[in-house]
């Protein structure tokens, strides 16, 4: 790709200082380590305060997708893209049905990862190993489609200077070596700059282009002349789908396993409230805007493609920039601003991954190991981890973008054995475990199975295939829980006879 | 809630520049984001408190 750069010489600076400032903060993270343990190394030493903690949890569930496809979306299907605010503040209340417990037993017990809860709830190993191996999948497909849209952002903003592949490797390379310099207290700290960059992106380029273009009013009365069919609400599939996404965002982002560490590492309760009750209206200042953009966006750019839609707030910001002298600040902003929100999710992705490996899986197999070791381990768990997502990013084609679908299908099928395990005394093991195996069986063969003349698509009556899972999975849940009580209170009864 | 299950078809109003179901939907995602930050300062500690499940038999 040779196309005009998107980013000036003065804009390729600032992104080398910026990527320059998160090595740099990497050392400080190293600096202001405790102790040598994987606690320190995974959960900040359990210390992390408000300001810290809402900037990381924000920075981390928003992904690149929030600044570039939503806007697409939005440029593309107008008003009800406005489900993704929605979904985004959905997440906020899946935490509420387990954070509040989660935390004071993280606290207790001292857990590194999700799945020193499930081991602890439920006693089995084989539960813990499936379900974490289903978190690495979701995570890792997560981060690879990560790398591949970062890799194309470098490659766009540099007019083809930088090449996809080395903006993959030399992206990766600074996030692996900054994540296992400082561990979480690195990446959070990243988070912090990478999270304002974030906010501060989105508000500017909502005024810029809200004083521009005149804002909603001046589209609403352009739409009702030349489109009024962008008026009409959803129809009722639509309806049942926007349902579905936010069910599915739910359970699905909510147990992401990089918020749960975050969770942990909260310094107290308090902190840890605070961030969640500011994180449930950044939607309105994040995603809102972004749609809003995408919507003004089609009004005033009509006709582009859907490759062209994607990049309707560059478009926007280029037409402006004719007009109003120094915008190009927020044109860099802009680009600085989704090449950081991708680069936070990714690198909490591979601190969640790395953890889930070493405590969970290497652990176990090494229980006399130091923690010394086990934080050896854990960091170069993060540069193998890396190093397979930058070669499969490189190697593996576009179509791989289907597997970022399955992510929260998978994820949702995990939730239960948190939710029900924190919230139903006496669930059994095999109950749960029964219902993972059956909801992953049936999300995955209503999304890859041939249903062609049985099914119209992969979401069967507007509902995604992940819910159907779920349903399946709880159904299980609750029929295995009632065959094994049964069977408990004939054994009790039997020998009270 | 966020859902606009009773909108059918557009009457044409408009609101700050919003189809009506639009404008509907966003109260209600707010009105979602209010209910969310206050039970989390109200209840919270009943919500870890309740039914400690860390000491469940297995």
């Amino acid at each position: 790709m040779n196309n005009a750069p998107l980013l000036s010489s003065g804009g390729i600076i600032f992104m080398g200082i910026y990527l320059g400032s998160l090595i740099l903060i990497g050392f400080l993270g190293r600096i202001k380590r405790k102790e040598d343990s994987l606690s320190d190394f995974y959960l900040a030493g359990r210390n992390m305060g408000f300001f810290v903690l809402f900037l990381t949890l924000y920075a981390t569930q928003y992904s690149g997708n929030t600044i570039v496809g939503y806007a697409g979306r939005a440029y593309r299907e107008g008003y009800t893209v406005l489900v993704t605010v929605a979904f985004m503040m959905s997440v906020i209340g899946g935490y509420l049905l387990f954070a509040p417990k989660l935390y004071r037993l993280s606290r207790k017990l001292k857990f590194i990862t999700v799945g020193d809860y499930i081991q602890h709830r439920y006693n089995s190993r084989v539960l813990t190993v499936i379900a974490v191996i289903l978190l690495i999948l979701a995570l890792g497909n997560f981060i690879l489609t990560n790398l591949k849209a970062i890799g194309h952002i470098v490659e766009a903003s540099t007019g083809g200077q930088i090449p996809f592949v080395y903006g993959v490797l030399a992206l990766s390379l600074i996030m692996v070596i900054y994540e296992t310099l400082g561990g979480l207290r690195s990446v959070a700290w990243t988070d912090v700059i990478q999270g304002v960059i974030l906010l501060l992106g989105c508000a500017l380029i909502f005024i810029a282009i809200e004083y521009q273009y005149g804002g909603l009013t001046k589209t609403a009365e352009y739409f009702v002349t030349t489109n009024p069919q962008t008026w009409a609400p959803p129809t009722w599939e639509e309806k049942r789908l926007w349902l579905s996404t936010l069910l599915i965002v739910l359970f699905g982002i909510s147990i992401y396993p990089q918020a749960i560490q975050r969770i942990y590492a909260a310094k107290d309760e308090r902190t840890l409230k605070r961030s969640l009750q500011v994180m449930v209206f950044m939607p309105l200042v994040t995603t809102f805007f972004i749609v809003v953009i995408g919507i003004v966006g089609s009004t005033q750019m009509p006709g582009l493609s859907r490759d062209g839609s994607e990049q309707i707030t560059l478009i926007l910001l280029s037409d402006i920039a004719k007009n109003i002298p120094g915008i190009e600040l927020v044109i860099i902003l802009f680009i600085t601003a989704a090449v950081a929100a991708i680069m936070s999710t990714v690198d909490s992705a591979l601190l969640a991954i790395s953890s889930l490996f070493t405590q969970d899986l290497y652990r176990p197999l090494k229980p006399n190991s130091s923690q010394h070791h086990l934080t050896y381990m854990g960091k170069l768990f993060s540069w193998v981890i890396m190093a397979v997502m930058a070669y499969l990013a490189i190697q593996l084609p576009q179509t791989i973008w289907r597997l970022m679908e399955i992510k929260l299908e998978i994820l949702c099928q995990v939730a239960p054995a948190i939710l029900l395990g924190l919230n139903i005394k006496n669930l059994h093991k095999r109950a749960v475990l029964s219902g993972l195996i059956v909801g992953v069986i049936v999300t995955f063969t209503i999304m890859f199975g041939d249903w062609e003349g049985i099914l119209e698509s992969d979401r069967p009556w507007g509902f995604h295939a992940g819910l159907w899972g779920l349903a399946a999975n709880l159904a299980t849940i609750g029929i295995v829980s009632i065959l094994l009580n049964s069977g408990t209170s004939s054994r009790t009864k039997m020998l009270r006879d | 809630m966020t859902v606009p299950w009773f909108f059918t078809d557009f009457n044409g109003a408009i609101v700050l520049g919003f189809p009506l179901w639009a404008i509907y939907s966003l109260c209600m995602t707010v009105l979602y984001a209010v209910i969310i930050a206050l039970l989390l300062g109200r209840y919270w500690k009943v919500l870890a408190d309740e039914n400690d499940s860390e000491e469940n038999s297995l």
